[in-house]
């Protein structure tokens, strides 16, 4: 009789043990997923920020004229070999480079560009030299609140080589 | 000659065996086990969980630290650019009249946009973080440069006897107030209108 009640209550210790070990576990593996996929969203801005800034860099240090339109939000390059690139976001909030009439994707469509402060380029003039100014936000798209506030925004200015 | 028990006997030996086997301790020893391996069961998860939340901390941490860098070194790449294009503009009065590092070490230069829409210097310090950069701020350090008189080139460490007054190194600085995770850039500028 004693053998039979001293295992009940071990398997009552076991059962409270294995229902909080569980817990733990569950809580810990939510915990760990829901941060991996804002490592995932934060590392799919960074990765897009830098490499649209390095685009509009590179085809800036390429160009003899730069224009940009009274709201800010287009770059009109003009190159040395007298090709026109033209950097815009469209609708669906993808910056897009053209060059000969073809669009070509710059951003992802995981992530919304827009401008810091109510213009993406500035172009700041003077009076031997042109410098174009930067500024951008790109931010994560999804229906998580959680996910769609990561963002990245930066500026940085490009002079004319 | 072996004879085969008859049947009661067959179950005599069986309970005398189990009893046996009762009384040494197999009963005792079933429990036991079970409670080990529960305990090394959570022992591992633990371990292992551990692992993880660290091995997640580590990346939460690098990425934060990735999008420092980008945002601190396109900062500091601006004030090259804003040094590059004032020097083009007019070396005497916007750098060669400037404070070096080797004349007063506290003195550093924060780039600002004017109100008609032109590239600046200021040693006024409301101007370290730039409009709409948040936890960023940036400056500039000037150095005098010397050069080598038979070779003319740079010398590594600067030398009071072999001014070259039309070079200039500058350094542009970008920092992360928050983490203090700071990026600096060097730049070579000089005045070739005087060359």
């Amino acid at each position: 009789m004693q053998k039979k009640g001293f295992t009940l209550i071990e398997l009552l210790l076991y059962i409270v043990i294995v229902a909080l070990v569980s817990g733990l576990i569950a809580q810990t593996l939510i915990s760990i997923t829901a941060t991996n996929q804002k490592i995932v969203a934060r590392k799919v801005v960074d990765e897009n920020l830098d490499f649209a800034f390095k685009k509009i860099e590179s085809e800036i240090k390429k160009a003899k004229a730069v224009e940009v339109d009274v709201s800010g939000d287009i770059l009109t390059l003009t190159l040395r070999d007298d090709s026109i690139v033209v950097f815009s976001v469209d609708a669906s909030d993808i910056l897009q480079k053209n060059v000969g009439g073809v669009d070509y994707p710059i951003t992802s469509d995981n992530v919304i560009v827009t401008d810091i402060d109510g213009h993406l380029f500035s172009k700041i003039e003077l009076s031997s030299t042109t410098t174009t100014q930067i500024k951008m936000k790109v931010k994560y798209k999804s229906d998580d609140p959680k996910l769609s506030s990561i963002e990245s925004k930066a500026q940085t200015t490009v002079g004319l080589r | 000659m072996f004879q085969v028990p008859s049947f009661p006997l067959k179950a005599r030996f069986a309970r005398e065996a189990r009893r046996a086997r009762l009384a040494k301790g197999d009963k005792f020893q079933n429990t036991g086990q079970s409670l080990m391996m529960l305990l090394v069961v959570i022992v591992i998860a633990g371990v292992t969980l551990g692992l993880g939340s660290q091995f997640i901390a580590l990346r939460v941490k690098t990425k934060e630290a990735a999008k420092q860098r980008i945002i601190s070194s396109r900062l500091a790449q601006e004030s090259l650019e804003v040094v590059r294009a004032i020097a083009q503009e007019d070396w005497d009065n916007n750098i060669a009249n400037k404070t070096c590092y080797e004349d007063d070490p506290a003195v550093e230069y924060y780039p600002y946009l004017t109100e008609t829409n032109i590239w600046n210097l200021t040693t006024d310090p409301s101007y370290k973080t730039p409009e709409g950069a948040g936890d960023y701020e940036r400056w500039i350090v000037f150095h005098k440069v010397s050069r080598d008189p038979t070779t003319e080139n740079v010398e590594v460490t600067y030398n009071p006897d072999n001014d070259d007054l039309s070079t200039r190194k500058v350094t542009a600085y970008a920092k992360n107030e928050v983490s203090g995770r700071e990026v600096s850039v060097d730049y070579y500028l000089t005045n070739w209108q005087n060359q």
